[in-house]
């Protein structure tokens, strides 16, 4: 187990240089010049330009630039934004704490209601207990995220007055982001639920429980669930990843500075240093994410070993 | 036994989570009588801003919206109170030399900056001087101050200021918060530190706390005593503490106000200009924009746009009036000249010089040798009348006013392709010239400023002249403009500029703009700008 997990946590290493590799060509493939993007539609001469353009090191050749990255990224300095000069480190360990209250909120909410909808319409399929939880399920797969996060506000903040518009800072103002975010998740995962729960539920080992008639929750709690979760838990765990970086709508939308939106503007400016810290930070995520899915897997069923 | 521990533990995190989690909500529900109450109590304004910025130092920004925070931290030299009209600031006495290369300034000599340093001449030296240096990188403010040359410390309180050649329109880029004076001894303790860490001027609030992309808290300065003579109150500013919340979304912000999370807001979106108006509980701020307004850029260096019949067709094909109805809700006024309606100069003849006449431009298109096709579009031999429009995505008024556009010049046979892109992927093609037509907006109140970014050859090619508009005479005109000190003089040269870039048909005017904010009944005593930029809450109060 720990030569597993050790030959793991080694493999990070070559994952994160080719996602940094990778990430800064394209930065370089797609149009754009930072310094241009700098200064936009102010006046500017072409001395000036290039002047900004030697300031933000751009003049030096491209392996050298990229070098450089890596070998403050090793020394754990992962430089500074082209933009406005703020340490990169800085920039995302300022909208962590935010990013990461709102994933693990929305990942309750997520996996609250995906779990609950999900499970309940497998057991009592076929049903209208089923066709609701997956009419709730399919509102949420085509609800767009900007459209659910409006009306919550529209709802909930301006018509009851229960809870804050705007989040960042106090539990009460996390309500409605994790919500509107987690329950796009919890559609997707609800669905996964029924199928996998569906496919275990009458496996030759079940109904061997039932005949040795132990009660129906002993049951699907551990012959059932712990079966179908294998697949649960993988959708799970790169859904965590994703709601940790992907929640640019939600931040946008409930004006917290996190991560997503961290990424997104960093990208529009080209700001090369930010973009790449950025980057690396949501890769390390997902590799620790999934990780841990892993090392689940053996918790969830006995017979894998990691060796 | 296991099986129960883990049980009891799931059971106990559960009723844990279950009571952290209402005890947390449920006291702390969104109440706007509450919050309006407490903003009051404790004389906090909350303002709901409509997105972030890259530093609080107003001398290196980019951003309008850090000039609305950053005056309030820093006190400009000179106050203007309309088009060309300046009164005392940090200076109290000026003297201008007559080709406007020279500026004398007397200064206040009780003002301190929040981290008591004294102010004095030196402090502007170290300011203006520190715009010019390279490594400050400074942008607005760097287009403020001109053709600078140096500034000499003439006694403790008496500044001279050089210019290379005239710059007419100094007193207004002093008037900004742009070039607002920023203490000695904070620039150079804290290096790069400044204006992102800690930002110190002599204004009536210090910087609290600054939180990027999130929130900046100003505290009011316990020792502020030099307010200048046109507000309302001397002393102390009445409110205790200004928070800048940052709400990019604009419905979002709007819901803010209506929660009494923000008492102020700006960039009030249009499509609820009507519903906050009849609001009682809400006061909407309507003031016309100085600068440019929204107009077309057409790109003289790309055919056939090089080709006058066809500019001037563009211009009579495009109607205004509808375009202001349509996509603006007769909040915006038809644009006549480059200059909005309140710009010093402003020139009201050319509202009729180039009317909405479909007609005209289909004569002047049919003169220039384009005819109709099968399809309805022009061409000239094998040259289809095709242009390329480039805009960004957002706001998202661009793109209905690009539809509208293009619908009016399909009318008269232009076939337009609308060209989308990022910011990145914009601004590379258009600084390329691959552009027939751009958008171009832009604020300000300096009219000499505005003709030269628009029409300058100097910022063509590459630069802000996407108009890419070369004219000799025009570059003379500009210059004297900024050169000319006296009035009568320099509103005839700006008349005259008008009327030519009109003459030449080297842009299309759209619309002129109102700056739009909004705020909670409560709060009285907002001072905003002529030019409907800068809200600023030296007078203001919270009373319910």
């Amino acid at each position: 187990m720990l030569q597993y997990l050790a030959k793991r946590l080694l493999l990070t290493i070559p994952t994160l240089l080719a996602v940094s590799l990778l990430v800064f060509l394209m930065l370089h493939l797609v149009p754009g010049d930072p310094a241009i993007i700098f200064f936009g539609d102010q006046p500017v001469t072409p001395e000036r330009l290039e002047q900004v353009r030697r300031q933000m090191g751009l003049h030096r050749p491209l392996l050298v630039q990229y070098f450089d990255f890596l070998g403050g990224a090793l020394r754990g300095d992962l430089g500074r934004s082209i933009h406005n000069s703020t340490p990169v480190l800085e920039e995302v360990r300022s909208r962590i704490g935010s990013s990461a209250q709102l994933a693990l909120a929305a990942f309750v909410v997520a996996g609250g209601l995906g779990l609950g909808l999900g499970l309940v319409s497998a057991l009592r399929r076929s049903t209208w207990v089923d066709a609701a939880a997956m009419l709730v399920a399919l509102g949420g797969v085509s609800m767009p995220i900007f459209w659910l996060a409006a009306m919550l506000i529209f709802v909930f903040s301006i018509k009851l007055g229960w809870f804050p518009v705007t989040g960042f800072g106090g539990w009460n103002r996390l309500v409605l982001p994790a919500f509107a975010l987690g329950f796009v998740s919890s559609a997707t995962l609800a669905r996964l639920v029924r199928s996998s729960v569906l496919e275990v539920l009458w496996q030759p080992y079940v109904t061997t429980a039932r005949s040795k008639g132990l009660r129906e929750t002993l049951v699907v709690r551990r012959h059932v669930l712990k079966n179908a979760f294998i697949a649960v838990v993988t959708v799970m765990g790169l859904q965590l990843g994703t709601l940790l970086s992907g929640a640019v709508i939600t931040e946008t939308v409930f004006a917290r500075p996190g991560v997503g939106k961290l990424m997104v503007d960093a990208i529009l400016a080209k700001d090369f240093p930010l973009v790449q810290g950025a980057v690396l930070f949501v890769a390390l995520v997902y590799i620790v994410v999934n990780l841990v899915v892993d090392l689940s897997y053996a918790y969830l069923d006995p017979r894998i070993r990691f060796e | 036994m296991e099986r129960i521990r883990r049980r009891e533990f799931l059971r106990r995190a559960g009723v844990t989570a279950g009571a952290l989690a209402a005890s947390q909500v449920v006291p702390r529900f969104a109440n706007p009588r509450a919050a309006y109450a407490q903003a009051q109590a404790t004389g906090t304004l909350t303002y709901g801003m409509a997105g972030g910025f890259d530093t609080l130092d107003v001398t290196t920004t980019t951003f309008t919206r850090v000039g609305r925070i950053g005056l309030h931290i820093v006190d400009p030299l000179v106050w203007s109170t309309g088009a060309g009209q300046y009164a005392p600031g940090l200076a109290t006495s000026w003297t201008i030399s007559p080709d406007a290369t020279v500026y004398t300034f007397k200064l206040r000599e009780d003002v301190k900056f929040h981290d008591g340093t004294p102010f004095n001449a030196e402090a502007v030296k170290v300011t203006f001087d520190r715009i010019v240096d390279p490594e400050t990188r400074a942008q607005t403010a760097f287009s403020f101050i001109g053709p600078y040359d140096r500034t000499e410390v003439v006694d403790r309180y008496t500044v001279r200021v050089r210019f290379k050649s005239g710059h007419a329109a100094f007193l207004n880029g002093a008037s900004s918060p742009y070039l607002g004076i920023v203490s000695p001894t904070a620039v150079q303790r804290y290096g790069r530190d400044f204006g992102r860490v800690v930002f110190v001027g002599t204004g009536p609030f210090m910087l609290q706390s600054y939180r990027t992309d999130a929130e900046v808290r100003l505290i009011r300065n316990p020792n502020y005593n030099w307010g200048a003579r046109i507000f309302k109150h001397e002393g102390l500013p009445y409110l205790q503490n200004i928070v800048y919340r940052i709400v990019p979304e604009e419905a979002t912000r709007l819901a803010t106000l209506e929660t009494g999370e923000t008492l102020f807001i700006e960039d009030v979106p249009v499509t609820d200009y009507q519903r906050l108006k009849s609001t009682r509980d809400k006061v909407l701020l309507e003031i016309p924009q100085g600068g440019s307004g929204w107009s077309l850029m057409m790109n003289q260096t790309r055919p056939p746009m090089n080709e006058l019949p066809l500019r001037r067709a563009i211009m009579h094909a495009i109607d205004k009036d509808g375009l202001v109805r349509t996509v603006w809700n007769s909040i915006h006024r038809p644009a006549c000249s480059p200059l909005t309606r309140v710009m010093f100069g402003f020139d009201q003849e050319t509202c009729t010089k180039v009317p909405y006449n479909p007609d005209q431009a289909r004569r002047l298109l049919e003169e220039a040798g384009w005819r109709t096709g099968p399809d309805g579009i022009r061409a000239r031999g094998n040259e289809r009348l095709r242009l390329e429009f480039y805009l960004q995505p957002t706001p998202q008024k661009n793109q209905e006013m690009a539809a509208f556009v293009q619908a009016n010049l399909r009318q008269v046979g232009i076939d337009v392709n609308l060209n989308v892109l990022a910011r990145a992927g914009y601004l590379d093609a258009v600084r390329q010239g691959r552009h027939h037509i751009q958008y171009w907006w832009d604020t300000g109140t300096d009219p000499g400023q505005m003709l030269r970014i628009l029409f300058h050859s100097r910022n063509a090619g590459g630069g802000t002249n996407r108009n890419n508009y070369r004219n000799a005479d025009m570059d003379r005109l500009i210059e004297q403009i900024e050169a000319t000190a006296d009035p009568a003089r320099r509103k005839e040269l700006i008349v005259r500029a008008q009327q030519k870039v009109i003459d030449e048909a080297v842009m299309v005017y759209l619309t002129d703009p109102p700056s739009l904010y909004a705020h909670d009944r409560s709060v009285s005593g907002v001072w905003v700008d002529w030019g409907g930029n800068y809200p600023y809450f030296y007078d203001t109060r919270i009373q319910r």
